[in-house]
């Protein structure tokens, strides 16, 4: 059975550059006959501003949450999604958290509402049940690249945080040759500290690209927007700074989009600068 | 309008086996960075003996909050030590300075960009055929948002 009409929250980053996010979203969500809803007014998540004023953190979070209602949820974006679940966890654990967040609500006239909140990964999983896939990626080695935020955190998540499986069930759903582990599967894309000290971000991401080479993948897949961001549009950087060498890197909604119909621009993959095409040349 | 804990940092069950810095994606490449060493000056009650600037080196990638055998929480700990150094008035990234200025504008953390494509050709959210952004805070927004960051609420 489909997941009723959910509200999709974009986020800041898909929706103000990484412009692949949001189209190949859109495009799977109307081939998979998903009834999605737009979320008028959101603003913010709050996640990159947590450390500098965690009570705003707090308040966009719980703003967007109110906005969406007692439906569903659907984030396209890791550092989102744990910003959302972490601020549901808040304020049910926190007697004083949810009076303050009721009473800065209020203010707008906007009522506190806990929406169920779904990560992209167990949303395409779901609705992929049962449908027939076209042949682009069988055989590839391909290998899931989930992001820190969409496995760890205080609260309870969608996969097991240590061993986390539902992307490689993705994968495999596909029809690709999933390695299902690989040395620095579950590390760090380096994302964050691109805002704090950028040598560190991508000595992470060389790193992160280098142990994928060596395991042999074919290619890298990611749910998220950031690490899409280190992994893909920053392959020419780190190739001049760190000398790292090249390894294709999809979203994990362009991955499903190739097998299901949806073309080159539809999927946003104009926007890859990994070496694509090394994988899907002929295969389309 | 009241203060409370907003991480579920505990660093006072913090016994020092040091799992945290083992797992640690950042004490790896900056040799000084060891959450177990934050959290153990915290417990015993001397966080200025953390340095502003090293909490910043944090890449929140939470695995010391998922192998920490007592819950600890210490990447929450050390969002704490951030906003408390912010609050103090110590210097934070630049780039956060942007996206408070992006916030208070906008209601987004970045501002609409074009985006040049593998094929040199300039993309935005019209030549993507993306609809119109539906985001943004209005007038009621933005002062909540103002309020808060003043320290009025």
């Amino acid at each position: 059975m489909k997941f009723s009409a959910p509200s999709v929250y974009w986020g800041c980053f898909a929706s103000t550059k990484q412009y692949c996010v949001e189209a190949s979203t859109r495009s799977l969500l109307r081939v998979l006959g998903t009834n999605a809803r737009e979320l008028d007014g959101w603003s913010c998540c709050g996640h990159p501003l947590k450390g500098v004023n965690p009570k705003l953190w707090l308040y966009l979070a719980s703003r967007n949450l109110s906005l969406a209602g007692e439906g569903k949820l659907l984030t396209v974006c890791n550092g989102c999604y744990l910003s959302l679940k972490e601020a549901q966890h808040l304020t049910r654990s926190s007697r004083e958290a949810a009076e303050w967040v009721r009473r800065a609500l209020s203010m707008e006239g906007l009522e506190y509402r806990e929406p169920e909140i779904l990560h992209a990964v167990e949303f395409f999983r779901h609705e992929l049940r049962g449908r027939d896939v076209a042949r682009p990626l069988k055989g590839l080695r391909l290998g899931a690249h989930y992001g820190c935020h969409s496995i760890r955190g205080s609260f309870e998540g969608f996969d097991r945080a240590t061993n986390p499986g539902m992307m490689e069930d993705i994968l495999a759903m596909l029809g690709a040759e999933v390695v299902r582990d690989y040395p620095g599967r579950l590390d760090c894309c380096g994302a964050t500290l691109m805002a704090v000290d950028a040598d560190i971000g991508f000595t992470l991401a060389s790193g992160k690209i280098a142990q994928s080479r060596e395991a042999g993948l074919d290619g890298l897949v990611t749910p998220c927007p950031y690490c899409f961001e280190m992994l893909d549009t920053r392959q020419e950087t780190l190739a001049e700074l760190k000398g790292t060498q090249g390894m294709p890197v999809l979203l994990l909604q362009q991955a499903i989009g190739l097998t299901q119909g949806i073309d080159r621009r539809g999927l946003g993959l104009n926007f890859n600068m990994s070496p694509v095409d090394q994988i899907l040349k002929d295969r389309e | 309008m009241g203060s409370f804990k907003t991480g579920f940092e505990r660093p006072e069950m913090c016994f020092q086996c040091g799992r945290c810095t083992s797992s640690c994606t950042i004490s790896k490449i900056v040799g000084d960075y060891r959450p177990n060493r934050i959290v153990g000056f915290v417990r015993h009650g001397l966080p200025e003996r953390v340095l502003d600037e090293i909490v910043w080196k944090c890449a929140k990638c939470m695995k010391c909050v998922e192998y920490c055998p007592q819950k600890v929480a210490p990447a929450d700990l050390i969002v704490n030590l951030q906003s408390q150094a912010v609050s103090r008035g110590s210097a934070f990234p630049e780039a956060y300075e942007e996206m408070l200025r992006n916030l208070s504008e906008t209601g987004l953390a970045f501002r609409q960009v074009d985006v040049t494509d593998r094929d040199f050709e300039l993309c935005n959210r019209a030549s993507m055929g993306l609809p119109p952004l539906t985001a943004g805070a209005k007038g009621r927004v933005r002062e909540i948002i103002s309020r808060i960051c003043k320290g009025e609420m």
